[in-house]
């Protein structure tokens, strides 16, 4: 018989249920600050976009000003690439990643 | 400097002073020169045109490559329409200096400013302390710089009055 170790099922399966769960796993929208933006087209520019109210879109802005980036919509992955495309027409900084 | 920022029952009032709007005329002219000529590998490597057009995944270069592939084409043509639709209201500006900007106007306005001055702000390196130097006098008699805080104060005061 040969010694020769084989590879347990579960260590060939496991990387498929990770490949399972990512693809379960929602995607988001970032903003990410720059020094050039006006804090006020930042507020405008997600309310315009995201329908966000005045506090909702001034709290996003403010979380992007000082943290340095803000989540600020998330959903399937089309529709980020979608948000990140309208982001940056209006020149802001943004990128989509995996939650 | 310009005046009377204000929502009218016309739409969006401001009026230019002296040779301000000569000054945006020339920077929105040299902005679609510059998205006219781009080539897609400048957008990678060139900084200002990189911080136009972004890649849209942090850490993944063929994702933010297909994706820039799928989409850049039209951020520039959106882009170079908006400013060439800034270019026409200053064409008709009259003597006054006074413009009446309609909602669809004042949006490419808010837009083209804002990508004048990422143009202009890339290009001049600044950061966070810029505006902090140019108070304190460090970096008074800039001119590039001037108008850079020139546009930014243009670019505010349109957004004020814009706000829903």
């Amino acid at each position: 018989m040969s010694s020769s170790p084989t590879i347990a099922p579960e260590r060939i399966e496991r990387p498929e249920q990770d490949e399972d769960e990512r693809l379960d796993r929602l995607w988001v929208t970032i903003v990410w600050n720059d020094p050039i933006n006006l804090m006020a087209y930042v507020t405008y520019v997600l309310q315009e976009l995201f329908g966000y109210s005045k506090e909702k879109a001034t709290t996003l802005m403010l979380d992007v000003h000082h943290k340095g980036k803000a989540v600020v919509s998330s959903g399937e992955r089309e529709q980020m690439e979608f948000d990140v495309a309208r982001l940056h027409a209006r020149g802001l900084w943004a990128t989509l990643q995996q939650d | 400097m310009a005046r009377e920022f204000r929502r009218g029952p016309a739409g969006i009032e401001l009026r230019f002073e002296g040779s301000e709007a000569e000054l945006v005329e020339q920077l929105v002219d040299d902005l679609v020169q510059r998205l006219a000529d781009v080539d897609d590998a400048a957008m990678v490597t060139d900084p200002v045109l990189s911080r136009l057009f972004p890649d849209g995944y942090h850490d993944d270069p063929a994702a933010a490559a297909e994706l820039r592939s799928l989409i850049q084409d039209d951020l520039r043509d959106g882009k170079i329409a908006s400013a060439k639709a800034v270019l026409e209201t200053l064409h008709e500006l009259p003597e006054s200096g006074r413009l009446t900007l309609d909602a669809d106007q004042a949006g490419c306005w808010l837009g083209t400013l804002n990508d004048v001055r990422l143009t202009l702000g890339t290009a001049l390196g600044v950061t966070e302390e810029t505006e902090l130097a140019l108070e304190s006098g460090d970096e008074q008699g800039n001119f590039a710089l001037g108008v850079y805080f020139f546009l930014g104060w243009l670019q505010g005061n349109l957004v004020e009055s814009m706000a829903p």
